[in-house]
């Protein structure tokens, strides 16, 4: 019973559908994707409406990005660099706050108290993204994005999908950067790698790995694999993940320039 | 609206209706103001202004949407929609946006059309239904700085602000609801800001269509 919130009733539950969901791999693909294809990115930083106000805010953000892939959608804000929690750190702190909105997810509706699992995707997000950033440009002062996923499609998809859109509100904040990360995922279905699944696509495969990469630095800043898969067959989708980061990575580049040149 | 992005999603769940209403579903309507939108506001939970949001949206939408509609079955089902309102980016004048993204959400709904039948409920994600509002409301928001009326004030003509007036009327022109907040107005400052309102109302209702 949250008292600083509007309260429905206290238990609800998903009714059962009748429809049952079908083999997402039966005939190619459900949006007639390839196998190695990243859905089509859309992205946008700075003020979201093409009307720029007078008066910038002074609590407006220092740089924002909202993403766009497939149907996942991200929007995050970049806060800073500002005064940091300890005053006597050599480096800059990057702090990361990642939530799902309650209406994000399809497979149930989430709680405003926030789980142990955004919890724990923030933490990974801080791994992935901090070793790209300057921080030791950024002594005593502490860089926040707050992240927040307005549709997911696929979990592992989503992770992949909130680090470009954190890579890219930070070049629009003007942090100081080695490189943007740019982010995959990939899905295992009978032996074979699936680029970027969808919800349904990843209920129906056995293990996904997310891999974070620096292309300019030829370094992977992070990697998470999920489920069973032999050595082998960890060490394809890497290979895969890598060339589909950079991939993305043109993107991105691309729509950074383009929100410069407007 | 400006620099305010707000956007609003509506999650349909099935729950037992309560008691002294066996007939009615439930509406929740709950706004998010994270760190993320503005530097104003911290990380933890709702802060007053968001409480206040969240309560204010709540009264004006509580008999917009026709509750005994959302019954599956009289006592047993019924669909608890939990409308939330998350902002993305906040340069003044949320309660407006929230209103028409929570309208707008609200006439996007399409509920599967659910039985319940030994015990549990089955839906049908092909048939669905819209919801029928019993009736829309059109917001317009005012801030007096000093003596200056400003409509749809941005972030920082609301820090300015000694007082505020928000007017919702429904699609028929007629008054929904009235708050004024801060310094002092006189009836005529209030009576042209309800002539306004009436403007934005058309406005909006032909963007709404």
């Amino acid at each position: 019973m949250d008292r600083r919130r509007i309260n429905g009733p206290q238990r609800t539950v998903e009714p059962i559908y009748k429809e049952e969901a079908g083999d997402p791999f039966a005939n190619g693909r459900n949006d007639s994707r390839s196998l190695d294809q990243v859905r089509p990115i859309y992205m946008k930083t700075g003020p979201l409406s093409t009307q720029a106000s007078l008066s910038a805010s002074s609590a407006a953000a220092s740089g924002s990005a909202f993403y766009e892939q497939g149907n996942i959608r991200v929007s995050c804000a970049v806060y800073g660099p500002r005064q940091g929690r300890k005053s006597n750190a050599r480096m800059g702190i990057f702090d990361c706050d990642f939530r799902y909105a309650p209406f994000s997810c399809s497979w149930k509706k989430r709680s405003h108290i926030r789980g142990s699992d955004e919890k724990e995707i923030s933490l990974m997000l801080e791994h992935a993204i901090a070793p790209a950033i300057r921080l030791d440009a950024y002594p005593k002062a502490c860089i926040d994005a707050f992240v927040t996923v307005i549709e997911s499609d696929g979990k592992a998809a989503t992770i992949a999908a909130t680090i470009n859109c954190i890579s890219a509100a930070l070049a629009d904040a003007g942090i100081e950067m080695y490189d943007s990360v740019a982010a995959c995922s990939m899905g295992l279905w009978d032996s074979q790698w699936v680029a970027d699944c969808s919800q349904a696509e990843e209920n129906a495969s056995s293990s996904t790995m997310v891999v974070a990469y620096m292309p300019s630095a030829d370094e992977v800043t992070y990697m998470l694999q999920h489920g069973k898969t032999s050595l082998d067959q960890t060490d394809q989708a890497v290979q895969t993940c890598i060339n589909m980061c950079t991939r993305v990575y043109a993107v991105i580049c691309r729509g950074l320039q383009a929100s410069i040149s407007e | 609206m400006g620099n305010t992005t707000i956007v609003c999603g509506i999650k349909a769940e099935v729950s037992e209706p309560d008691v002294n209403k066996p007939h009615e579903g439930f509406l929740t309507t709950n706004i998010d103001l994270s760190p993320m939108c503005s530097a104003n506001y911290r990380p933890g939970p709702p802060s007053e202004e968001a409480q206040v949001c969240s309560e204010h949206l709540f009264r004006l939408f509580g008999d917009c949407v026709d509750l005994a509609a959302l019954c599956i079955e009289n006592g047993q089902a019924v669909w608890a929609l939990s409308a939330d309102v998350v902002c993305l980016k906040s340069d003044g004048n949320i309660m407006d946006a929230a209103i028409i993204a929570l309208l707008a959400a609200l006439e996007d709904v399409q509920l599967p059309q659910a039985c319940l039948d030994s015990g549990v409920v089955s839906a049908s994600k092909t048939i669905t239904k819209g919801l029928q509002l019993k009736r829309r409301l059109f917001p317009a928001s005012f801030s007096l700085v000093d003596a200056y009326l400003v409509a749809d004030a941005d972030d920082a003509e609301e820090k300015l602000a000694t007082g505020s007036l928000l007017v919702v009327l429904d699609d028929n022109g007629r008054m929904a609801n009235i708050w004024k907040r801060g310094g002092c107005m006189d009836r005529d400052t209030i009576a042209r800001c309800v002539e306004q309102a009436e403007a934005r109302q058309s406005a909006l209702a032909k963007i709404l269509k």
